[in-house]
């Protein structure tokens, strides 16, 4: 029980990071402490489904909260839309693909669970280039249009 | 922030209310408005320090120093004088609302009476 509290408490203060720094930098540690404190209270009187009502409450504030503060850092924004879009393109290009020629080595039909293995470490270095470039692009910017880090 | 003579969100008049039984600290406050709401509003450590941030900026609640027994790093929080208004307001404006469905018949006053 012990372990499943102290992973919990770490897991949920490497989201915070997530969170919108103003509110990270006055109540970050605070944040932590209480999530930890109700964590405990919950799985001492309610058990495992106290445990995952406190975080079902934590994934649903990081989803209505952090996500959105989130999508306003180009630095992220960016990269999660081209991988979105490379996984889109290269899913359907390879679908048309596969479908009218079967390429599997042994001659016969490629089945369509392969179309992931190709198309997942493209699309991961599609957005891992769009970060690097965001980034890069930032440093050349005067420095009160530069993309937080924060 | 709403204006005062609009409704408050449901986390800030939990909070407020929380705090008019006297001065919390963060964990206290999420206990107690769970107590206030009979559970039916959750509120988790993102959602109430948010709240708390926009009603220290408000001037409805501010920080203030906790016991002389209470752990030092925890913060306490106090409702001003401005954010009793707030509350007593929006009291009031519930009470209106309970009122007027009670004498329109309404189903949902039922369980309140």
């Amino acid at each position: 029980m012990t372990t499943l509290l102290s992973l919990s408490i770490r897991l949920y203060s490497a989201t915070l990071p997530l969170y919108p720094p103003d509110l990270r930098r006055d109540f970050g540690r605070e944040m932590a402490e209480v999530f930890s404190e109700d964590l405990v209270e919950a799985l001492r009187y309610r058990g495992i489904a106290g445990f995952m009502r406190v975080w079902y409450c934590a994934l649903s504030e990081l989803i209505r909260i952090a996500a959105p503060s989130q999508a306003e850092n180009p630095a992220v924004a960016v990269p999660f839309i081209i991988f979105v879009l490379c996984e889109a393109v290269m899913s359907g290009e390879l679908l048309m693909a596969f479908r009218h020629q079967p390429m599997a080595l042994d001659g016969g039909p490629m089945p369509l669970s392969t179309i992931p293995l190709f198309i997942l470490p493209l699309s991961i270095a599609a957005a891992f280039t769009a970060f690097v470039a965001v980034l890069a692009g930032s440093r050349s910017l005067p420095a009160q249009m530069k993309v937080s880090s924060d | 922030m709403a204006e005062t003579n609009s409704p408050l969100a449901p986390a800030a008049f939990l909070i407020l209310f929380a705090l008019a039984g006297g001065d919390k600290h963060g964990y206290a406050i999420m206990r107690e408005a769970r107590l206030i709401s009979e559970g039916g509003f959750e509120i988790g450590p993102a959602t109430l320090y948010t709240t708390i941030q926009r009603l220290l900026d408000s001037c409805w609640i501010e920080e203030v120093a906790g016991p002389e027994s209470s752990d030092s790093r925890r913060r306490y929080y106090s409702l001003t004088q401005q954010g009793s208004s707030v509350l007593n307001a929006e009291l009031k404006r519930m009470e209106t609302l309970v009122r007027k469905s009670k004498a329109m018949r309404l189903r949902n006053a039922d369980p309140i009476s």
